[in-house]
């Protein structure tokens, strides 16, 4: 009788994955050892088990409605995705900026400020956009501090590279960023004045996000020789 | 683990192509056919690796997302479901590596005394199963799931976790050994 298998070979055996000679070997062993056609016992018990749980779990409510709301403010800022489904490959690195940078912002502040000025339904004190000028308490989300850490080294960044880039795309960068900046501070207006409301966490989140997002395209764009 | 892949062989045959490229073309009416075919599978595997619904939902909203942004990359080398898989394979790693502290197992055993239906026959046996995947090593746990449960093959595994075919291998007879064990 061949010595005992082991745990590998009985595995192996159990998925299929001996030739014919070791399997053979394997059955004639198995036919005369008790311990290990009980070991192969326990691993076929498992197996069947794992097999029988179900393999698809329906969430406890419809995820569709959030998903859908986030393709809007997230899903649309991988660009190379973008440009493989509009199959063009001829664009400029300006105007790939331009048109990433216009849906960014267009997406991430249509989304954000519908949702401050719905919000302002409760919370009057956001209905009215704050002014570029006036003083926004900023109420912290999770993460803020990494956010806008990352927010002042790409900006850094970003100032060291601007007297090399384009004028136009600079001009592009410098308009979408004031709307993107515009939002976050609207909705920092509506969040201070209801600090409990997720959805507006998650719109500061998200804004900061795409600013982010934005500024590194931006500091990754060719620059003048 | 013949039966978990003629249940992925299932799924993959029925996956209707023509939505896939509809989606590539931008058209969310068939992102979101697709969604609705596929997110129990995907929620499964995430409820299992992260051990927590709150989470598993929020992982599967990232998948979902993920997956929008991601469709031009899709070229139909595998099954659109593998190609999920993979993305929330990932994320739930992901999710993981930035957020160590949460203490997963005890959160699992408690989703698993409160989940609702999650077995199809002899509940309680097949509850203790459950249990017991809970609370494999993560490693071992990811492999168990994608191959017995999920029925994909060792070189998809592979090639979803970054990893050798003779590792999750390994992995898998860790795993069968420590669930013998704790059953």
């Amino acid at each position: 009788m061949m010595m005992h298998p082991g745990e590998t070979r009985l595995n192996d055996y159990l998925d299929e994955g001996l030739d014919d000679d070791a399997e053979a070997a394997l059955v004639e062993h198995l036919s005369e050892c008790a311990s290990c056609r009980a070991e192969l016992a326990q691993l076929r018990g498992i197996v069947d088990a794992a097999a029988g749980l179900f393999d698809a779990i329906e969430p406890r409510h419809d995820l569709w409605p959030a998903i859908d709301a986030r393709i809007d403010t997230e899903g649309i800022v991988d660009l190379d995705a973008w440009r493989a489904r509009s199959g063009s490959r001829l664009w400029s690195h300006r105007y790939q900026l331009a048109a990433a940078a216009t849906l960014l912002v267009l997406a991430a502040s249509t989304g954000t400020l519908l949702l401050v000025r719905d919000s302002g339904r409760s919370a009057p004190v956001a209905a009215t956009p704050a002014p570029e000028s006036s003083p926004v308490r900023l109420v912290s989300v999770p993460g803020q501090a990494d956010y806008l850490a990352a927010i002042r080294e790409l900006d850094a960044l970003l100032r060291s590279r601007a007297s090399q880039m384009d004028p136009q795309t600079a001009e592009v960068v410098r308009e979408n960023m004031a709307i993107i900046d515009q939002a976050i501070r609207e909705t920092h207006a509506a969040l201070a004045a209801d600090p409990a409301n997720g959805d507006l966490n998650r719109a500061v989140t998200t804004a900061y996000k795409t600013k982010i997002k934005l500024l590194r395209r931006a500091v990754e764009l060719p620059v003048r020789t | 683990m013949l039966a978990a892949q003629a249940k992925l062989e299932a799924v993959s045959e029925a996956q209707p192509a023509s939505l896939v490229e509809r989606a590539q073309r931008g058209e969310r009416g068939a992102f979101e056919s697709l969604y609705r075919e596929h997110v129990g599978r995907v929620h499964a595997l995430c409820l299992r690796m992260s051990g927590d619904r709150g989470r598993a939902e929020e992982l599967t909203q990232d998948v979902f997302v993920r997956a929008w942004s991601r469709l031009g990359s899709f070229r139909g080398d595998a099954a659109f479901g593998t190609w999920l898989h993979r993305i929330a394979v990932n994320a739930v790693l992901q999710k993981r590596r930035s957020d160590r502290r949460r203490e997963q197992r005890v959160e699992t055993r408690e989703m698993l005394e409160h989940e609702a239906p999650v077995t199809r026959e002899r509940p309680a046996e097949r509850m203790d199963l459950e249990r017991a995947i809970a609370g494999l090593p993560e490693g071992a746990k990811a492999v168990f799931l994608l191959h017995d449960v999920h029925g994909y093959k060792h070189h998809e595994i592979a090639d979803m976790l970054g990893i050798a075919v003779g590792t999750t291998k390994a992995q898998l007879h860790r795993a069968r050994r420590l669930l013998r064990e704790a059953l």
